[in-house]
């Protein structure tokens, strides 16, 4: 299911009202009109959740999808629509757009913010430096450590009694996560039978 | 708040904080760390008909003081002292509202003859094991198996009598020497949020990580249960007690049990003991009142449990989701014949705890080969950082997800161990001493993805995908989808018992595009469904325990439904209407349990179930309607359904509790370090124990004996602390410009007077040191922090910003380097905010 059509008119009718208050100082029909058009062209608003506190407040993402290239926002701003924070942000809410993108301070252009990892990295035992890898190696690799720490360490039973757990693996973190993909880390530790599993909610 | 309510959830939600009359933030710089949820207490200022009035209680004037009606400082650590007080003003005065008292809580209940309390301990205390055997923190029971109760509160042995007791030793003198308040300021706070005990006022308490992040944390948020307990405040609008979550789904990860005491559901995870052993057994242990029930088979119990179990609530259901989660997980090969494959479940060590300041213990002794760090950065944000950081030495493999190469990614680096000082105690090593392999996995940043967050008021709400992940970074969702495939065929075929639990697992959640997994297949299995058919089930009280549905979360459950044939997981709702004023919104997103939007939601009204509480009717959001033989309202009633008068539950608004009622003492040792709160100093204090004869919480385990500070070296208190423009470790801010621009430094905030006796001017560089490590940072010498005078002894203690390491555009030394590797009794939740330390110019 997707956010209805009529919903999205709210929110870009509150921007469009924003637009008309501007007094920009020359003839700005023209210029307005230009402007509006490149700026929605290929836009869709989509509302999404902050991802700092746990207040809860909505963002809409304005990004231009743009044929045969990647990806590139316009804003990221408070969803009006969203009872909890009306429209605002607080200084880390309106900062979003730096989560993927930035102005490079040189020249002014709109990149992905260079502190973004785009590919997997490898440091090897004793390496000072990382080395790019693909996927496929990667989560390979990951599974066969995870099964050779696991297989041997593993304590079946205990006393007589079926205990089924590793105390040599640990999973940490992941109250940045979606709650679906906290239930799948869930599911997969203990089916390991990992019991050092921790989340931020302890610290 | 779970020993006292039965759930560990914030109780009311943000919106609601506009229906308060008094608000009392404590343990919380709202103003600037959930700056949205502060606007609905400003909305309440400025309606006429609450007239709200906002108390700040904090060692240091923040944001959030200056926006208060009334600020009064206190030093950090004393807050039992400083609440215990408050108990002790509402019971002298009678001030609490005692209708709501002895109808919505126990303290008319009496408490086991032998029950006592000496010198700061409570009956039952073993010294050489630092713990309590719990058996006289109990009920007194009748032939007949009932609780004995007094509704006049009389009885010397009631719950209410007991209390008074224990807290007469609380006065507003020695309070205010402990606690360092000054005493015209203290007895506003007291006058003001007491005020609140009228039947036709509320009040509410926000708090956040100043309240437990402490030895004694736990026991804080019960000193706040009982005075709301006391006041009435409980389950009714602009009440509640509201933690106020610091991570976007922290309430979500736990929801879903990423923490080693519980699975999903807030279930205890099963132990290696022989309570533990089989499904039965287990069922047992985990359902109140089932102990010593004669049932043997699940048939058994089924009958018992359609009898009625005394004093076992909500949970008296646990069995159901038990084996529903099983179902969900195992699918075919959880069944009736072999226990639904409890014996798959780890069962931890009964005797060890896992939590995450052992985690780093056991590491660093090198009991753990391979860790996952899933966007947490333990060596900005763990306590004793330095010591955790080497404990990452001892690794052999170590998977880190996140958006950038934050500190604990990039923790072998040269970088990683530059110091501030040479400082012979702390440890350095270079790349080539280290040798653990690291695996950095890049994430997809929030709205590259899409899922469910739940925040801190329980509200579960979608999140769409508004732009392409950057370069090759992948959802976590993805990333363990993938994982788990590949370990499951690293095991295919395996014929061993042992691997049973990896072989059997369910894991189809493939989608058209091989970049996403298929959300809502995620979401069905853990909101539940029928097995015959695959339908959702339409809420928790339709699971079964005979193999016939299957969900991964019961409390979930209920958030998914068919509308026209076509499934809809209602977080993706986005109806704004809200009929009753009072900002629930109910169609908007969804909040667990079953859309209760403000839970014990029966206290907001009077015990008869139909009026209104006198002069507030317009703050009653569930009732009994007689006409439907049912509970309705506003809210989803947080009660069952069809409980009416001629019900005895009919009185118990705390469904989760198994005596249905609000628990001002807590029986069984649901909280280790005492059935009421105490005061007791933190590990590192100016002060010594001034109310009873305890040095330290005598429950709280001590790591690291020989790094405990003393006041002859390190005389000044700390704390630790966040500003509005960064956020937690600053891996998620650090790396933004904007926000990096705004705030570029670290800073150690401390008082002119202090400033003046160490010769620091604002802006110098200083060494801040604990007996754990230095760190440097720029003097921000500032009237907000005042030293403390208590009962004539003048204490300093200075501030420290959280967010700081070596990686991103803004950066500086980790605070955490100085903090303890100690935590509170029950939860371990780490001291990071009373600590000794000495502050010089570098």
């Amino acid at each position: 299911m997707k956010v209805t059509r009529r919903q999205f008119l709210k929110v870009t009718g509150a921007t469009a009202a924003s637009f008309a208050i501007l007094d920009l100082g020359f003839d700005t029909q023209a210029t307005a009109a230009a402007i509006k058009e490149l700026r929605i062209k290929n836009v869709t608003p989509v509302p999404t959740i902050c991802p700092y506190c746990a207040s809860g407040c909505g963002l809409v993402v304005y990004a231009e999808h743009r044929e045969g290239k990647e990806t590139q926002l316009l804003s990221v701003q408070g969803d009006p629509d969203n009872p909890i924070n009306e429209g605002c942000a607080c200084p880390k809410g309106a900062a979003m757009f730096n989560l993927r993108e930035i102005y490079d301070p040189h020249t002014g252009e709109q990149i992905i913010n260079p502190k973004r990892v785009k590919k997997p990295l490898y440091r090897a035992p004793f390496s000072d430096k990382w080395v790019e890898k693909d996927w496929d190696w990667m989560l390979q690799t990951i599974a066969e450590r995870v099964k050779e720490t696991r297989d041997k360490s593993f304590i079946h039973t205990e006393n007589g009694m079926i205990v089924n757990r590793t105390e040599k693996i640990a999973s940490i973190g992941g109250s940045g996560l979606d709650n679906e993909e906290c239930y799948l880390l869930s599911k997969l530790m203990r089916s390991l039978g990992v019991v050092y599993l921790e989340t931020q909610a302890r610290i | 708040m779970s020993p006292a309510f039965g759930r560990g959830v914030m109780t009311n939600h943000m919106i609601d904080l506009k229906n308060t009359n008094v608000a009392l933030i404590m343990g919380s710089n709202m103003a600037e760390n959930h700056p949205i949820g502060m606007k609905w207490l400003m909305k309440g200022r400025f309606d006429p008909k609450r007239q709200t009035k906002i108390i700040h209680v904090d060692p240091r004037f923040t944001r959030t003081s200056a926006v208060a009606d009334l600020y009064c400082p206190i030093r950090s650590g004393t807050d039992i002292a400083f609440l215990g007080g408050m108990i002790n003003y509402i019971l002298e005065n009678d001030l609490y509202h005692k209708e709501y008292l002895v109808n919505y809580t126990n303290a008319s209940f009496l408490i086991k003859d032998e029950f006592s309390f000496e010198d700061g301990l409570f009956s039952g205390y073993d010294a050489s094991k630092r713990a309590y055997d719990f058996g006289t923190w109990d009920y007194q029971y009748g032939p007949d198996g009932k609780i004995l109760t007094d509704e006049t509160l009389q009885h010397p042995r009631c719950v209410f009598q007991l209390l008074k007791k224990h807290f007469s030793r609380y006065d507003i003198d020695t309070v205010c020497k402990i606690t360092g308040a000054p005493k015209n300021k203290y007895m506003q706070v007291l006058e003001l949020f007491c005020s609140t005990g009228a039947p036709d006022k509320t009040g509410t308490i926000c708090y956040a990580m100043g309240i437990t992040q402490h030895t004694v944390g736990s026991q804080n948020v019960k000193a706040f249960a009982i005075i709301q307990l006391l006041l009435g405040n409980i389950g009714r609008p602009g009440g509640g007690i509201n933690a106020l979550r610091g991570e976007n789904n922290v309430q979500g990860a736990t929801d879903m049990a990423l923490l080693f005491h519980i699975i999903p559901g807030y279930i205890d995870s099963p132990t290696n003991t022989e309570d533990n052993k089989d499904l039965i057994s287990f069922i047992r242990k985990i359902t109140p009142g089932a102990a010593k029930l004669p049932f043997s088979n699940l048939n058994e119990f089924r009958e018992l449990v359609k009898a009625g179990i005394p004093y076992s609530g909500w949970r008296i259901h646990s069995s159901k989701w038990v084996v529903s989660l099983l179902k969900a997980w195992y699918g075919d090969a959880a069944n009736a014949e072999n226990d639904f494959a409890y014996h798959y479940l780890p069962k931890r060590d009964a005797s060890k705890n896992y939590s995450h300041i052992a985690l780093f213990e056991a590491m660093h002794k090198g009991e753990i080969e391979g860790l996952f760090v899933n966007g947490t950065n333990p060596v900005v944000g763990g306590p004793n950082a330095n010591k955790e950081q080497e404990a990452l030495t001892k690794l052999k493999w170590m998977v880190s997800m996140d958006l950038w190469l934050n500190e604990t990614a990039e923790f072998w680096t040269y970088q990683g161990w530059e110091r501030a000082t040479n400082n012979p105690d702390v440890p350095k090593y270079t790349p080539k001493d280290i040798g653990t392999e690291v695996f950095f996995l890049p994430a997809a940043a929030v709205y590259e993805k899409e899922g469910t967050a739940s925040q801190t008021g329980r509200w579960v709400q979608f999140r769409w995908k508004g732009a392409d992940p950057v370069g090759e970074s992948r959802s976590d969702l993805w990333i363990y989808n993938e994982l788990g495939k590949r370990i499951k065929q690293l095991y295919a075929g395996s014929t061993r018992p042992e691997d049973e639990p990896i072989v059997n697992m369910t894991w189809d959640y493939d989608g058209h595009d091989e970049h996403e997994p298929d959300i809502l297949k995620v979401a069905n299995e853990m909101c539940g469904y029928n097995v015959a058919d695959g339908t959702p089930v339409e809420g928790f009280a339709q699971l079964k325990d005979d193999g016939s549905t299957a969900c991964g979360n019961w409390i979930y459950c209920g958030a998914t439904t068919l509308k026209d044939g076509q499934f809809v997981y209602k977080p993706q709702l986005r109806q704004k209407e809200d009929p009753s004023g009072l900002g629930l919104f109910p169609n908007w997103g969804w909040a667990w349990p079953m859309n209760r939007r403000i839970v014990y939601n029966r206290c907001s009204v009077q015990p008869d179930g139909i009026n209104p509480w006198p002069g507030d009717d317009d703050r009653r959001l569930v009732w009994w309607d007689e006409a439907s033989g049912g509970w309705a309202g506003w809210d989803v009633p947080d009660f069952i359904k069809t409980v009416g008068p001629d019900n005895p539950a009919f009185k118990d608004p705390f469904i989760m509790r198994p005596e249905g009622k609000g628990c001002i003492f807590s029986t069984n040792g649901v909280l280790k370090d005492g059935p009421f709160p105490e005061h007791y100093e933190p590990w590192e204090s100016p002060m010594p124990p001034i109310l009873n004869k305890q040095p330290l919480n005598p429950v709280a385990k001590v790591w690291e004996p020989e790094k405990q500070g003393n006041t002859d070296k390190y005389p000044i208190i700390a704390t630790t602390y966040r500003v509005t423009e960064h956020w937690q470790s600053g891996a998620l801010t650090r790396n933004l410009p904007w926000l990096a621009e705004l705030m570029p430094d670290m800073i150690v905030e401390l008082s002119e007077e202090l400033a003046k006796e160490k010769g620091i001017k604002n802006g110098h560089e200083v060494i801040v040191s604990t007996t754990r490590g230095d760190i440097k940072a720029i003097a921000c010498v500032t009237k907000r922090f005042k030293p403390f005078n208590l009962g004539g002894k003048i204490v300093h203690q200075i501030g420290l910003l959280w967010h700081y390491g070596f990686k991103g555009y803004a950066t500086g030394d980790i605070a955490n380097r100085l903090t303890p590797h100690i935590g509170d009794a029950n939860t371990m939740c780490p001291e990071y905010k009373a600590f000794l330390c000495d502050i010089r110019r570098a």
